[in-house]
């Protein structure tokens, strides 16, 4: 990795310094399940929630720059991208509890 | 190329929308809709609060892939996503192991068919707990230290 990373352009490393660093602030996740939960919520379950959501994020782009490449767009995301991307993830279990297979029983 | 919110079709609002930001919060502006094309539905949720994530979701966006510029329509989007899978990995959570608590157990429970995010949540937790131990020691020195 560290060879990879020696190798990067500076965009590259732009890039990959936002994909290190950017994170969902504890606060603000907190006090949403809080309000969700109408309990209080521990540290831990903050961080677990905190990780899970970024990688919830990050399955949803990644998806839709491929949805816009299939569809032959460019640019930045657009909307119609991210819905298709989101019916995709939730077709393969990405999402808790939507799975439609499960549903049809 | 012209900014997004110019963009009429990135930034229609069907009356739906309206009705439930009204129901929420009248005081809301919603001038800067344009309802010029009434044909894209939102999402089933669209938030009358603030936008809570706004700046890091414009940052995660740009590390996974997307523009340096993402378009504000996209990160509004991906946001009120986000606060729903949230929300439903968080009642999801409440009816597991022992119901009306969210414990770490039961969201590791959820993820479990997910090899990602099982993988980054075990991480996480890990790290957590040797960074607690690192704490706790270089406390302990500094203490042991002093005195």
């Amino acid at each position: 990795m560290q060879v990879l990373v020696s190798n990067f352009t500076e965009e590259q490393l732009d890039r990959y310094e936002m994909y290190r660093r950017s994170a969902f602030p504890k606060a603000a996740i907190k006090r949403l399940m809080q309000t969700i939960t109408g309990c209080s919520i521990s540290q831990n379950v903050v961080i677990a929630m905190a990780g899970i959501a970024k990688v919830f994020v990050g399955e949803v782009v990644e998806e839709a720059l491929d949805v816009m490449e299939q569809w032959g767009d460019s640019g930045p995301l657009q909307p119609k991208h991210l819905r298709e991307a989101v019916r995709r993830v939730r077709n393969r279990g990405g999402i808790p509890g939507s799975k439609p297979f499960a549903k049809a029983l | 190329m012209s900014s997004p919110s110019v963009n009429t079709s990135l930034t229609s609002s069907p009356q739906k929308e309206r009705d439930s930001k009204e129901r929420e919060n009248p005081d809301e502006n919603y001038d800067q809709f344009d309802d010029d094309e009434p044909d894209l539905h939102y999402g089933s949720t669209s938030s009358g609060r603030k936008r809570l994530f706004s700046k890091e979701l414009r940052c995660m966006m740009f590390g996974f892939g997307d523009d340096q510029n993402p378009y504000t329509e996209s990160v509004d989007l991906l946001e009120d996503l986000v606060i729903e899978y949230i929300t439903e990995t968080t009642h999801k959570a409440m009816e597991t192991g022992r119901t009306g608590r969210v414990q770490v157990e039961d969201m590791v429970f959820l993820v479990r068919k997910d090899t990602r995010k099982f993988a980054r949540v075990k991480d996480l937790l890990t790290m957590n707990e040797e960074l607690k131990k690192a704490r706790k020691a270089f406390d302990e020195v500094k203490y042991a230290g002093v005195s």
